[in-house]
């Protein structure tokens, strides 16, 4: 079945972004490009879910290319990107649908609500963070509080050059 | 004479929490490798641990006697509003402020300090710019909700990575240097057009 993975550049207090949706400290640099590069072959759909979206669009890059691009809505129908589709229906049974189709890999883009509601319904498989050396204090939050436990399996965890570290982890369910 | 450090030795859930929302620590009880990661070592570099009233409570409140636990030979002070509340002969409690209490403990010869928290008097410190080190052990569990490693606070405090290290039931220990206010160069080499991504 396909792989719901589901991360991001995080704070070491586990933030991605300042209260303003803020990125400014975040660190790019080819190590990280070069990742990255991989782990766009492994996926070819991409969710998220409203909020993620619209910071995305003030940012200019609402659709990542070569993906499905799918954006969790009950309100938005229909955006000025055509490679976008609109999902007004449930997240979590509209992902659960995705993973029985054949396919490469999922990721989950951003975080916040509809990172919990995936969580919620077993539905990710696995997790990536890239810890950045900084402390933010408050600011946005990887997801949202949950009232359960979910235990990992370490898959990896990786020192860059910069100062970062990646962290990932399979979901025990 | 090298500086005496203070340092943040913890371990937190990967979601960043140091406790559940009434400080229960019950997922931090899990079998341990060999060698308790590295926590023997640590112990030999510190003779002083601080702590948060809140905190001290709460290893109280599990029968955990604290001067003895850590052994005779080690400096606790639990920082409180309200000492005189308090009566113990072997622990020290501390309502002063961070500046006046470090730049006292500095002075005196000794080991490094080890800041046990909670998230308010590591907040306190951290702001006062009395904290050298954190060194942090990332259990691999999701536990929801709970209390931050640091009280949220606005703040932007750069780190230097100066190691990291796993172990074989999946806890990853992250060690850090906080900058100095003299090599503070948080300059992101290239800004992120792309929210939340890896």
């Amino acid at each position: 079945m396909r792989k719901v993975t589901f991360g991001g550049a995080n704070s070491l207090d586990n933030f991605i972004a300042r209260k303003d949706d803020a990125v400014d400290w975040l660190q790019w640099d080819k190590e990280v490009n070069s990742m990255m590069k991989e782990f766009w072959k492994t996926i070819d759909t991409v969710v998220m879910g409203r909020r993620t979206y619209e910071v995305a669009m003030k940012m200019g890059t609402p659709a990542y290319p070569r993906v499905k691009n799918y954006v969790f809505s009950r309100t938005i129908t229909k955006g000025s990107d055509r490679r976008i589709e609109f999902v007004s229906e449930d997240a979590a049974e509209f992902v659960r649908k995705l993973k029985n189709q054949s396919g490469k890999d999922i990721c989950v883009m951003g975080g916040g609500i509809l990172a919990r509601s995936l969580f919620e319904a077993n539905l990710i498989d696995e997790i990536g963070f890239n810890i950045h050396p900084v402390l933010l204090g408050s600011g946005i939050p990887l997801f949202h509080e949950m009232k359960f436990q979910i235990d990992l399996d370490l898959l990896d965890c990786k020192r860059l050059k910069n100062g970062c570290v990646i962290v990932s982890y399979r979901v025990k369910y | 004479m090298e500086q005496r450090k203070i340092i943040v030795y913890i371990a937190t859930s990967a979601d960043g929490y140091i406790a559940r929302p009434d400080g229960n620590v019950d997922w931090l009880n899990r079998p341990r490798p060999k060698g308790s990661y590295g926590m023997g070592a640590f112990m030999k570099s510190i003779d002083t641990i601080l702590w948060g009233r809140k905190t001290y409570e709460t290893a109280l409140g599990v029968g955990h006697n604290i001067s003895l636990g850590y052994g005779a030979k080690i400096k606790n002070y639990i920082f409180t509003s309200n000492p005189k509340r308090f009566d113990d002969s072997e622990l020290e409690f501390v309502n002063e402020p961070v500046k006046e209490f470090t730049f006292r403990l500095r002075a005196q010869p000794g080991k490094d300090i080890w800041m046990m928290g909670g998230g308010g008097i590591i907040a306190s410190f951290l702001d006062a710019g009395e904290l050298d080190e954190f060194i942090i052990h990332v259990i691999p569990t999701f536990i929801g909700e709970g209390i931050p490693l640091i009280e949220p606070q606005h703040r932007l405090v750069p780190l230097k990575l100066l190691s990291i290290r796993d172990y074989p039931d999946g806890v990853v220990r992250l060690h850090y240097e906080v900058a100095r206010e003299s090599d503070k160069q948080l300059k992101p080499s290239k800004l992120s057009t792309e929210p939340g991504a890896l």
